[in-house]
């Protein structure tokens, strides 16, 4: 299980697979993430992404596979496993009623980690993700942007080794979203390991070195994003992997007139 | 227009009974709307030649219009064809609008229930071919009343409704309307207590002169052959109807518009900045644990959450009523009269009956954060109990003190915890084993069909087997009572009850927490339906 630089994968997941009721949602998923890496899946709506992230962070059931992450089994000792993974998951459910400042108390006190502890990083955290200033107020009345920074906070706060992202950059302001990717840039030097979900392709070819890309269920193609860009764009070559046809005829009425 | 919005709801309920989640809740609801049809029609039918046919017609009526008009208020009932928002983009005229929703919602199962309920009226009253027909129009013009003001109301209060302390409010006012003027009942009219009869009376007597009498005064008068009084009563329904759709027809536009969430965020209190956020100062021994943590948010949700503070007030309102009437008699109680705030208990098991459906679908965050069902358990257990303290105390203290029975205070006090420990045990097995979502209370206008009744069968079936397991501390402690003196009873008893209530609670958490250890997904995906997708 020794990935190509001698040390453990961070994430390794082997023929995951689910299906609900009559639909594949994910047929079989192989995939291995080297440990320090910055790593994309990128893949059409449906194909997957989030049901594989859910599945890869103990929240979601697989019908058949395994998955590892930092050489622990998810699903045979998932308390060790959910010790050194922070999530940021596509759905923002939280406990509405705290504020943000206690809902990070709250996550702090569930893994048992020192209150003052939880304090510092609760504060550092707030100050860089710009929601100091919203602290004490209810999550039930932050918008969409300022929940998914405080889940980031939350995911952040006991210093995981693994970060699941999904989708972490959808209605973050710009001036957040470069705190965001700074503080992720910092998160991988220092020999952590992300896993983000999304379908921009600007941001994955931005920000990853490697990417695995989705579709109907399973990995069509994973490895380092150079390697699969080549000169062109990550678009194009995604396009051409996921097989669209370009060159669709165009609508002749539209703009034409209303019905 | 009318046919398109028919289609649609149509649609939308045969779509809704593919996903099995929603199938099992549909047939739930649906089954228990059948019941209540049935009931209701039996009832109205049962009554032909009874002495109070008319007054108990009168109030039939009357519940079922004031039901149509406070319930789909609180988010039940409802669906996304009667959101205008969804239409706001359509390029349709207002009167086309109208036109479509009125239809979208009188196609339902509600609707049918209603019409199946009230249509036992026609083989209670009719007497003859002329009257048969008024009754019928009697019944369908109180239908359309029901489905016009719930849907008119709605669309008048969707600025308040739409904002997350408007709904806050509104879940607390009509929740202290339901329950103040039966407080005030029992307390000022003794006599009438307990008389079916005279009590139909009464009520028929108030209602016949609001809306929500016309309907059974239509009906009743056709049944009595007094059929222009029948015309005038349903013509004043129709009347109001129309009132009722010139208002819903401007209220639309505004509905439609309606930002979701119009009152600005206010921050929570936080006096001094070097508190612990989360663990109020007023609970400084709740440990700084994952159990602890769970206690403190338990505390929180109780205070600033509605769907917490409803149930606990109606758990409030038991002890305030048995006090009340305690009161009025205080004299003629025996002391031991005491022991019987114990009863204050049991509405507090609603608190415990579905604790991981509360948390909804923000139960990922802690499975995230590792499997420690164990003190995710204890931690909610504390913290209902951490409520339900004063809730027990305050009712023992006021009736020892009105009945002069103090020596039985300590007894009283004391038993609490071990029965609790029973209360909890239950609580913690049905939410594990029977775990269901809350509707969800962002939009008030959408909501899942079929969970009331899922809580209420759970609810019932853990009462009767409290009643059960909490049987073998009555039978001790009224042994002991009669064998032996006050004090070495009170000493006895608390020991017994102590021993026995933690003993149940350990089996009972220890049973949850099985079933749970490995089932966390599973859970997850039972309270927050939408996420099986």
């Amino acid at each position: 299980m020794a990935d190509a630089s001698g040390g453990l994968p961070a994430l390794t997941a082997r023929g995951l697979r689910k299906v609900f009721g009559t639909k594949i949602a994910v047929a079989q998923v192989d995939l291995e993430v080297r440990a320090g890496s910055f790593f994309g899946i990128v893949g059409p709506n449906g194909a997957g992404k989030t049901t594989t992230l859910r599945m890869a962070t103990g929240l979601l059931r697989p019908d058949a596979g395994s998955v590892h992450v930092e050489g622990v089994d998810v699903w045979a000792d998932p308390v060790a496993a959910k010790k050194v993974i922070g999530v940021l998951p596509e759905d923002l459910a939280l406990f509405e009623r705290l504020s943000g400042r206690e809902l990070l108390m709250f996550n702090g006190a569930l893994r048992n980690m020192d209150a003052g502890v939880v304090t510092a990083r609760s504060e550092e955290l707030l100050e860089l993700l710009g929601l100091t200033d919203a602290a004490d107020t209810l999550v039930v009345d932050y918008s969409h942007g300022m929940r998914k920074k405080l889940v980031l906070a939350a995911a952040l706060l006991h210093g995981p080794r693994l970060l699941f992202l999904d989708e972490p950059f959808e209605a973050i302001d710009p001036v957040s979203a470069r705190a965001i990717r700074n503080l992720l840039a910092h998160f991988t030097e220092g020999g952590g390991t992300i896993v983000f979900s999304s379908h921009v392709m600007e941001l994955v070819e931005r920000l990853c070195d490697h990417v695995a890309v989705m579709a109907r269920g399973t990995i069509v193609w994973s490895g380092p994003l150079d390697e699969l860009r080549g000169a062109g764009s990550l678009e194009d070559a995604f396009v051409q992997l996921i097989g669209e046809a370009s060159d669709r005829p165009a609508l002749t009425w539209l703009g034409n007139s209303p019905a | 227009m009318a046919r398109k919005f028919a289609r649609l709801k149509l649609r939308l309920v045969r779509n809704g009974l593919r996903a099995p989640q929603y199938a099992a809740l549909f047939t739930i609801g649906a089954t228990g709307s059948a019941i209540l049809a049935f009931v209701g029609f039996v009832f109205l039918a049962g009554l032909r030649g009874d002495v109070m046919q008319d007054n108990a017609t009168i109030v039939t009526f009357a519940v079922i219009t004031v039901v149509w008009t406070v319930v789909p208020l609180l988010g039940f009932g409802t669906d996304e064809t009667l959101d205008p928002q969804r239409l706001a983009l359509l390029p349709l005229r207002r009167g086309e609008l109208l036109r479509g929703l009125l239809v979208a919602a009188l196609i339902g199962v509600a609707p049918l229930a209603t019409a199946l309920a009230l249509s036992g009226s026609i083989v209670g009253l009719t007497h003859g071919t002329a009257s048969g027909l008024l009754i019928l129009l009697a019944i369908a013009a109180t239908l359309l009343l029901c489905v016009i003001v719930s849907r008119t109301l709605i669309a008048l209060l969707s600025p308040l409704l739409r904002s997350r302390r408007g709904r806050d409010i509104l879940v607390m006012t009509i929740t202290l309307a339901v329950v103040a003027p039966q407080a005030f009942r029992l307390f000022s009219s003794s006599s009438h207590f307990g008389d079916l009869r005279n009590e139909m009376a009464e009520v028929a007597g108030r209602v016949r002169y609001t809306p929500f009498g016309l309907g059974g005064i239509a009906a009743t008068e056709a049944g009595k052959g007094h059929l222009v009084h029948s015309v005038e009563a349903s013509a004043a329904i129709l009347a109001l109807v129309g009132v009722l759709l010139f208002l819903w027809e401007r209220a639309i536009p505004r509905a439609m518009t309606t930002a979701d969430t119009a009152v600005p965020a206010k921050a929570v209190e936080r006096s001094r900045r070097h508190d612990v956020p989360l663990f109020s100062r007023w609970l400084p021994f709740l440990p700084r644990s994952r159990a602890g943590a769970t206690a403190a948010k338990e505390l929180r949700y109780f205070i600033r959450d509605p769907r917490r503070r409803t149930p606990l007030i109606a758990a409030l309102v038991v002890p305030a009523l048995f006090m009340i009437s305690t009161f009025r008699n205080a004299a003629n109680h025996p002391h031991a009269i005491t022991l019987l705030a114990l009863v204050s208990l049991l509405p507090a098991s609603g608190l415990t009956l579905n604790q991981f459906g509360l948390d909804g679908a923000a139960l990922w965050s802690t499975i995230v954060t590792g499997n420690d069902v164990r003190a995710d358990l204890t931690g909610k257990n504390l913290g209902t109990a951490i409520v339900i303290t004063p809730i027990i105390i305050v009712p023992s203290v006021a009736i020892a003190t009105l009945t002069h029975g103090w020596g039985y205070l300590p007894l009283t006090v004391g038993l609490a915890p071990g029965l609790l420990g029973v209360i909890f045990a239950t609580g913690d097995v049905v939410s594990a084993w029977v775990p269901y979502a809350l509707p969800d209370r962002k939009n008030p206008l959408v909501a899942n069909p079929g969970q009331g009744c899922v809580g209420f069968i759970a609810a019932m079936g853990a009462l009767a087997f409290d009643v059960v397991v909490l049987a073998p501390v009555g039978l001790v402690v009224a042994a002991m009572l009669s064998a032996f003196p006050l004090a070495l009873t009170t000493v006895g008893g608390i020991v017994f009850a102590s021993v026995y209530g933690y003993g149940i609670w350990l089996i009972g958490r220890r049973l949850a927490v099985g079933h749970l250890q490995w089932r966390m997904p599973e859970l997850l995906v039972a309270v927050s339906p939408r996420q099986a997708g």
